[in-house]
């Protein structure tokens, strides 16, 4: 079956990395890195950029070898095999097509360099052109083609080898926005039918959630997480994957009670007091980084006597109202077009259910990071 | 209703012309400045060099101030017709190859690292490369005479290596083609170099991904992305070495010479400027006729090279 990681059976997965190092100029852009695909997976691998997706691809793709650590296909350790003899596709994000070629010869291109025979070439080639609706282009130049039938013929390329892994590194940076929402779903579609197992890079969140079953999200060399869509972010396993996915409000507070039993800390954020989510045991009086997604945010009319936070301002968004609001802290609450309105400067309350609200202790480490990656996200 | 569509033709037509002259004006405006930037240095060429050149070609035709007869095709028909010029021009077309392909072979594998991303050594050897091109002609060539004449080392040692009475390379073709080489290199490599400069090295990785071996890499995607590049650089070469006139007079010697020192000497040493000067002329054609080429290449290669990514 396509899209079920099979591991649990006992099968060894089909990419496996162990402990992959690399440093570059004095940098450590990965470090030690481990990571399993199931044959037929599509996962996704996604950060920030500078976070050392080109340099695993890089590595994967065999253009760079790791410092340490093992990198094995279906059993097999390719470190140290040239790129030439790893049957690893790769789809590039200025699609790289031989501008020299026709679109058929830069799709045969990989066949012929297998040395298949002429008769095979052309049916394969115009086979995968079919899939792809890419029939009656084979005599035009790439240069002749739009974004969105440039990458086409890039995944035709790839695919037709049949390789034992597809890279793909942001298949759809290059593309405007409404292109790349169908773009997104062909890819999804061909790599479905295909059944090849796949990395996909990329830095926005939106794609990696919409095209793959897992995601691995990576920053500073390290896996911090890897899961379902919904495990990252229901689940959260670090202060950079709670600020990174959803682009959630950051607030700190401090450590009034914790209950081991439910996980739930009591937080004073300056003088305004709230239930959260925290999985490690904290004591009282620690410091904590709390995160929560602007649609889990609940906001009503203060009661008499007037709310802590007051209403600064507020904006469409097309999905819905983004409101503005201050207090104790500064904070971004989204409302369905069709909530209840509020008024530039009005009080109100605010809640959110506290098993949305992750919080991490904020000790000197763990803030420095959460500090350096939401500007990255902002950014 | 047919006579206020006419109207409405003809409220639109006049719109239109009368927009017209207006973006007319603009346009010549534009045109006399652009022109105006641009007519000292037309002055310049149009009196020095088209000038000079026309004096010569209505000479080679038997015209100009001092004709002794009408029009005529005498020069062109001794220059088809005699043995020695010939030669001349076989033995100046043979050096000019031999000098292209010393240039490619040289050239390329500079080019490809001065160009490569990781070159650390990159601002040294554009330097070096060009610096024949800083040094006066003249001094140059005095230097050779020192290093590839009678009675100096490298003569010294040609001899003790062929085992013959050689004198050094000096006065022979082979070092006009060491001459020659060194100071076309610098085009060569430009030129490659160039063209491989918005050569995507995504390109190369995307063929190896798709399992074409190094070697294949280079003849399938990298060379035939590099060919523009290559043929421009060929030309530029051939050109100037057809027309080049002192490294082969100094250091060819006599009955080594090429069509530069041929047209120098029918004008300035025996005196008969009507061969010298249907010499010139036809060298003129051919190389300016290369030089078209080139650039028409040139921008073919443009053309090709420029990928449309947007959609």
């Amino acid at each position: 079956m396509y899209g079920v990681t099979e591991t649990a059976d006992g099968s060894p997965p089909h990419l496996e990395l162990r402990g992959v190092c690399k440093t570059l100029g004095g940098r450590t852009v990965l470090d030690h890195v481990d990571l399993e695909v199931a044959k037929g997976d599509l996962l996704g691998l996604l950060g920030p950029s500078g976070s050392g997706k080109t340099t695993m691809l890089n590595i994967i793709g065999g253009f760079l070898s790791p410092d340490s650590g093992t990198v094995r296909i279906a059993g097999q350790d390719i470190v140290g095999l040239q790129p030439h003899r790893r049957d690893i596709g790769i789809t590039f994000q200025g699609y790289a097509l031989f501008p020299h070629l026709s679109v058929f010869d830069n799709v045969a291109f990989g066949l012929k360099q297998r040395g298949a025979p002429k008769p095979d070439i052309k049916s394969r080639v115009t086979e995968m052109l079919a899939l792809l609706g890419l029939s009656g282009y084979e005599t035009r130049l790439p240069r002749a083609l739009s974004g969105g039938e440039q990458q086409r013929v890039a995944l035709a390329r790839a695919l037709v080898v049949r390789p034992r892994l597809m890279l793909l590194d942001e298949p759809l940076a290059n593309l405007d926005a409404a292109l790349r929402h169908r773009v997104r779903f062909e890819i999804r579609e061909v790599l479905r039918r295909t059944q090849v197992t796949s990395i996909f890079v990329t830095h926005d969140q939106d794609e990696a959630f919409a095209l793959c079953d897992r995601v691995a999200v990576l920053n500073q060399g390290r896996i911090q997480q890897i899961g379902t869509p919904a495990d990252l972010i229901l689940e959260p396993a670090n202060a950079f994957v709670a600020g990174f996915i959803g682009s959630p409000n950051m607030l700190t507070g401090r450590t009034m009670s914790y209950d081991e039993d439910s996980q739930r800390a009591t937080v004073d954020i300056n003088g305004f007091t709230h239930a959260v989510n925290c999985k490690t045991r904290v004591a009282p009086g620690t410091p904590l980084t709390i995160f929560v997604r602007p649609e889990e945010v609940t906001i009503s009319p203060a009661t008499s006597g007037g709310g802590p936070f007051q209403v600064k301002d507020w904006v469409y968004l097309g999905s819905g109202r983004e409101m503005w609001v201050d207090g104790p802290a500064p904070l971004r609450v989204r409302l369905p077009n069709d909530a209840q309105g509020y008024e530039r400067g009005e009080r109100v309350t605010l809640s959110w259910r506290p098993e949305r609200a992750h919080a991490f202790p904020a000790d000197a480490e763990s803030r420095a990071t959460a500090d350096h990656d939401t500007a990255q996200v902002r950014r | 209703m047919s006579g206020a569509a006419a109207s409405g033709n003809e409220a639109a037509r006049a719109t239109s012309a009368g927009a017209r002259p207006s973006g007319h004006r603009a346009r010549m405006t534009r045109w006399l400045i652009v022109f105006g930037l641009l007519a000292p240095a037309l002055l310049l060429y149009a009196t020095v060099y088209l000038g000079g050149m026309a004096i010569i070609g209505l000479a080679s035709f038997g015209l100009g101030p001092d004709a002794e007869s009408g029009a005529t095709l005498v020069n062109y028909r001794e220059v088809f017709a005699s043995a020695h010029i010939q030669a001349v021009v076989l033995r100046t077309l043979r050096v000019s190859a031999i000098t292209v392909i010393a240039c490619l072979v040289l050239g390329f594998p500079v080019a490809r690292y001065i160009t490569s991303p990781d070159a650390r050594w990159r601002s040294f050897v554009v330097m070096a490369v060009l610096s024949p091109l800083m040094v006066s002609a003249i001094g140059r060539v005095f230097g050779w005479i020192a290093l590839f004449g009678p009675g100096s080392w490298v003569a010294a040692q040609t001899m003790h290596f062929f085992g013959t009475r050689a004198t050094g390379l000096l006065y022979t073709e082979a070092g006009v083609v060491i001459g020659l080489t060194n100071i076309l290199l610098p085009f060569m490599v430009l030129s490659i170099a160039a063209s491989r400069a918005n050569l995507d090295e995504s390109l190369l990785k995307a063929a190896a991904s798709l399992g074409a071996t190094p070697s294949a890499v280079f003849w399938q995607v990298e060379l035939p992305l590099n060919l523009p590049g290559i043929l421009g650089g060929v030309l530029i070469v051939f050109s100037l070495s057809i027309t080049n006139f002192a490294t082969a007079a100094l250091l060819g010697g006599s009955g080594r010479d090429v069509v530069a020192y041929e047209i120098y000497s029918n004008i300035l040493t025996y005196h008969q400027p009507g061969t010298g000067t249907a010499l010139a002329i036809l060298l003129l054609v051919c190389s300016v006729a290369i030089m078209m080429l080139a650039i028409w290449v040139g921008r073919r290669a443009d053309a090709m090279q420029a990928p449309r990514v947007e959609t």
